[in-house]
């Protein structure tokens, strides 16, 4: 037995450290999550059709809305822009407001054609029927609202 | 019986394997890192850009108060990328190994520390972590070239068991999180079309693409509960893959296509397990590239004498 790396109480120690990290989460709630070790709760609660959903919407002067695409919120990643949003309205008006105004700043610089303003939104559909073709939301929240300058 | 037990697991966790084998493993790994680390380095460097406020430490970034400044953070991941080159080459692994472990945790961290964690990564760090502080560049590296390729050894085989039993315990952990949060509930296949109805509406309304297959299947209701119950039976079953080298194999082609549904269903890529490179640890790595090489041989010399 040695404990250089490689001998037997090296692999031993090691692995054991390892695994334990590795199932240390399951021991917690399943909601907390970290990174690299995770109870991996992503999709794996109680999902109902009907779904809340905060985005940021750029509104023309008809009052047509579009959703921006996640490259308006500063990342490639759509579920990214979609925290991100998550995150400006949980933590109040300031952070709403710098999102707000950041995404009509991009919105100036690339598609400004027709839009008027931008809006942080949450919005409500039942996701079933949304692919059945009811695209409208039932009920829509605003929470930011921000001229296109 | 205890005794006799713990022979057979050491016997199965501490048996010989070859240099090649856990070299391979270190080049496929260590590879898919550092492309990784470039294809996605825009995405990786734009969060040094990211207001403070946005900063919600995990893992090993709960050391930090705030996030780094922004030249920092572009420094980690350039460096991490050098490392990676490195650690693949196998030089002056003792140092460059452990130094690219810390280096992609440490950048992968960071990017996931902003509100939204990627679940895609964990897997290549553990994996990494693992290479890192076993001596992996014993064979196909700098350090070792002109010296003979030592002979298989239990110092060779650890590594490569220790990264099955890592994988398993991910696919096994998730589902054991699905049964906890939702119970049976799970098997109905509601709970899963609801995710893939909300997932897909959500990319639809975030202004990306979303799946036309997801749209297509969606009013199909009764789809939904065999591939809830084929996610869950992947899931829990993944440590029978640890049973046998056929159970292992199995389990491997199931798992890929798990991956392969996720990807047509809900748009979403887990490159690492879908190219293979999560389950390598599970295959004879060493002699792919040793039967493509003949193989590509053979060829050549058909043809030149055809």
């Amino acid at each position: 037995m040695n404990a250089r790396p490689g001998g037997r109480v090296w692999a031993y120690g090691v692995s054991t450290a390892l695994i334990i990290a590795v199932l240390l989460p399951v021991l917690g709630p399943t909601s907390s999550d970290s990174f690299p070790f995770s109870t991996y709760p992503m999709f794996s609660g109680r999902r109902f059709a009907d779904v809340a959903l905060p985005h940021v919407v750029v509104i023309d002067a008809a009052g047509i809305r579009e959703p921006l695409p996640p490259e308006a919120l500063g990342t490639d990643e759509v579920i990214q822009a979609f925290e991100t949003v998550r995150q400006a309205i949980r933590q109040g008006n300031e952070s709403l407001d710098v999102l707000c105004g950041s995404a009509a700043t991009w919105v100036a610089e690339h598609q400004a054609e027709h839009a008027v303003s931008v809006a942080v939104v949450t919005d409500t559909y039942n996701a079933i029927r949304y692919f059945d073709g009811e695209k409208e939301p039932a009920t829509t929240t605003t929470h930011a609202e921000c001229g296109v300058p | 019986m205890i005794a006799n037990v713990a022979a057979r697991v050491d016997r199965w966790f501490y048996g010989p394997a070859p240099a090649e084998r856990l070299a391979a493993l270190r080049i496929l790994v260590g590879g898919f890192g550092v492309g990784y680390l470039i294809i996605r380095w825009p995405n990786l460097v734009s969060y040094a850009t990211f207001d403070s406020r946005r900063f919600e430490p995990v893992g090993v970034m709960s050391l930090l108060g705030e996030p780094l400044a922004g030249d920092i953070a572009r420094l980690l991941v350039a460096g991490a990328v050098l490392s990676g080159v490195a650690f693949v080459c196998g030089w002056r692994y003792r140092i460059t190994g452990p130094l690219f472990a810390i280096l992609l945790l440490w950048v992968l961290t960071y990017r996931n520390s902003f509100g939204q964690i990627f679940h895609t990564e964990n897997l290549l760090v553990l994996h990494t972590l693992v290479l890192a502080f076993a001596p992996a560049a014993d064979a196909w590296s700098l350090d070792a070239h002109g010296k003979p390729a030592p002979p298989p050894d239990a110092r060779y085989g650890w590594p490569i068991q220790l990264m099955c039993v890592v994988t398993v315990l991910a696919y096994f952990i998730s589902g054991e999180t699905k049964l906890r949060n939702a119970g049976l509930d799970w098997l109905e296949g509601d709970n899963l079309r609801n995710y893939v109805a909300y997932d897909n509406l959500r990319k639809a309304e975030l202004g990306d693409s979303y799946s036309p297959l997801a749209e297509w299947l969606l009013p199909h209701a009764w789809i939904f509960t065999p591939l809830a119950m084929f996610t869950l039976v992947v899931e829990l079953g993944a440590p029978l893959a640890l049973v046998g080298r056929g159970v292992g194999r199995a389990w491997v082609a199931c798992a890929w296509l798990f991956h392969i549904g996720i990807l047509a269903l809900m748009a979403i890529v887990f490159p690492y397990p879908l190219l293979c490179v999560a389950f390598a640890a599970f295959f004879e790595v060493e002699k792919v590239r040793l039967h493509s090489l003949s193989a590509v041989t053979r060829r050549v010399r058909g043809f030149s004498g055809g």
